[in-house]
């Protein structure tokens, strides 16, 4: 090996390699997004109702506090995993439940969601 | 996590390595853009060092951590890198390099440069969306790298709640401006800064030992060492252990280059890494204590017998810690000293031996070195038959001193049981600590026993 050019073959072909094969079994690289830690809930299971999703926690603590005095007993405000806060009152067991918490929350002046428990 | 936080890690690599460069042309180890890039692994450890220390130090004296202060801080670092360097008119003064001959050597650097990528290819696709699982990395560094980003200062009362919040703030520091460049604390792509300093170690250690020993000396060794299991499965941990490895395999290669009659510099930036690392951990001090005997003990065979050199390179591990120590002290935050005291050793006879023993099965009797500590061994070995005496007793002294100071960790503390489970007893990442440095100069230590140079020594080079 006494050209240059071979080595460098050499070294591409191992900085290739690994790419190329983890490509051609796994496709392309995943970048998980905030959106990542929606999961709506579409049956019964364990349900919370969420109420809003924040950048920082100061935002969030405030509306967990007005959700709580609206009667949302319990409502939390917590790191939802993927870099926000998420504001949200947990319990539910059934979808049809959760939906008429929906349908309180709005009335009370809220906007709410029923999702999947992480 | 996001494109944008991937580049926040880049963008710090390069301020880390900017700064780096500029200090290294300051001590007068660079003097062209091929040193710059052959050391560019050094210089990444020697920014994080620099900027470690300085903000560590401006967070004691009350200086609150924030964007402007990192701006200032690596700012102020890289203008006094670039005035002192550009005053230098002198090249670096090595002519190590001269003194050998091994011929073409291409195929073992292709060969070696492309395993060596697949290796750290594997390790960036595990790191880029690791969870943070490791209990020391969510207790404690990362709580104090968050607190630092988000607070700008290290409150006494949050370190007295978070675990071993007493301890130094170097790995805080650089979490922090990692959270800082990223413009979140995204504990995941976080562990993509600790593969940086994987990267960065790997071609320091290339970059230190390249000119001074055959490529097929080097590179079986350094593949051999960034595919150990302690190293695979810890390289992109948030943790403190391996960066303290990093600091003192590299000062340790520094002191055998300048044994064997490398410039001042190697001793210089020496004294810098082992400065960060008394300020990476509580065993960063006592691992820096056995580096400098050994290197005292080295000296004693080495051409070079001056041991002031060798001694005063300890002096800013010893301020750092007196520092950290004044102000945690100062503040009311609480600290541990050893359960059985300093002293401790003679009422507790009993666990003297299994603490050693504990540690030579670490070592010895498992998987999580493989064999690159007999590799160690007879490579002292070897050089003692070589009479290579100064790097045979300088590898010999260091590794059984650090033997000893990882046993006394186990030994000290009797609520630590005789087990290798990391969850009750830290031994295994601790054994870092022994066997990275003694990787680290293991090729050196082969060539100088096998690979004798040629006298007298033909025209000098321009840098190490």
């Amino acid at each position: 090996m006494r050209s240059p050019w071979v080595a460098a073959l050499v070294i591409a072909a191992g900085i290739v390699v690994y790419p190329v094969t983890v490509l051609a079994v796994d496709g392309p690289p995943a970048f998980p997004s905030a959106h990542d830690c929606v999961h709506p809930a579409t049956s019964d299971g364990k349900i919370w109702l969420v109420l809003g999703r924040f950048s920082d926690m100061a935002p969030a603590e405030q509306l967990a506090i007005r959700a709580a005095r609206a009667g949302f007993v319990g409502t939390i405000a917590t790191l939802d995993g993927c870099g926000r806060v998420v504001v949200a009152t947990p319990g539910y067991t059934t979808l049809s439940g959760a939906q008429s918490a929906v349908e309180e929350a709005r009335a009370a002046g809220f906007t709410a969601s029923p999702e999947f428990e992480p | 996590m996001s494109i944008h936080s991937l580049g926040g890690v880049l963008l710090l690599d390069v301020v880390l390595l900017i700064v780096g460069s500029a200090l290294l042309s300051s001590f007068g180890a660079v003097s062209s853009h091929r040193d710059v890039v052959r050391l560019a692994g050094l210089a990444w450890f020697v920014g994080v060092a620099a900027l470690g220390i300085l903000i560590s130090l401006e967070l004691m004296v009350g200086i609150d951590y924030g964007p402007i202060t990192v701006l200032v801080s690596a700012g102020a670092l890289f203008a006094v890198g670039l005035v002192v360097g550009s005053r230098r008119s002198a090249p670096a003064d090595d002519d190590l390099a001269c003194g050998r001959r091994f011929g073409n050597q291409l195929p073992v650097v292709a060969v070696g440069v492309a395993i060596l990528a697949v290796i750290l290819e594997a390790q960036f696709r595990a790191g880029r969306l690791a969870g943070l699982y490791e209990w020391d990395a969510m207790a404690s560094w990362v709580p104090k790298s968050k607190a630092l980003y988000e607070w700008g200062h290290l409150s006494p009362a949050f370190l007295n709640q978070v675990g071993n919040g007493w301890y130094p703030p170097l790995v805080s520091v650089l979490d922090a401006l990692a959270f800082s460049a990223m413009g979140s604390s995204d504990v995941v792509t976080l562990h993509l800064l600790h593969w940086s300093a994987l990267v960065a170690f790997a071609a320091a250690v290339i970059g230190l030992s390249s000119r001074h020993v055959p490529q097929v000396m080097l590179w079986p060794p350094l593949l051999a060492l960034a595919a150990a299991p302690v190293l695979t499965q810890h390289a992109d941990s948030p943790l403190a252990d391996l960066p303290l490895d990093y600091f003192l395999s590299l000062a340790l290669i520094l002191v055998v280059l300048w044994l064997l009659g490398g410039p001042p510099w190697c001793l210089v930036v020496a004294s810098v890494l082992l400065g960060a690392a008394a300020l990476t951990k509580r065993e960063g001090l006592p691992f820096v204590a056995c580096l400098v005997v050994a290197s005292l003990v080295a000296g004693r065979f080495a051409s070079r017998r001056s041991w002031a050199p060798l001694a005063l390179m300890a002096i800013p591990a010893v301020l750092l810690t007196v520092a950290w120590d004044t102000w945690i002290a100062i503040e009311g935050v609480r600290s541990q000293s050893p359960e059985i005291g300093y002293l401790g050793l003679f009422t507790h006879l009993g666990r003297v031996w299994p603490s050693v023993h504990l540690t030579l099965h670490v070592l010895y009797g498992g998987s999580w070195w493989v064999a690159l500590p007999l590799a160690v061994v007879l490579a002292i070995g070897s050089a003692t038959v070589a009479r290579a005496w100064s790097l045979a007793a300088l590898g010999a002294g260091y590794v059984v001193l650090t033997i000893l100071v990882c046993s006394w960790a186990t030994l000290s503390f009797p609520v630590l049981p005789f087990t290798t489970n990391g969850a009750v007893n830290p031994i295994v990442r601790l054994s870092g600590a022994i066997v990275l440095p003694a990787m680290a100069i293991l090729p050196l230590l082969l060539a100088e026993a096998w690979w004798p140079r040629r006298e007298p020594r033909e025209a000098p080079s321009s840098g190490l």
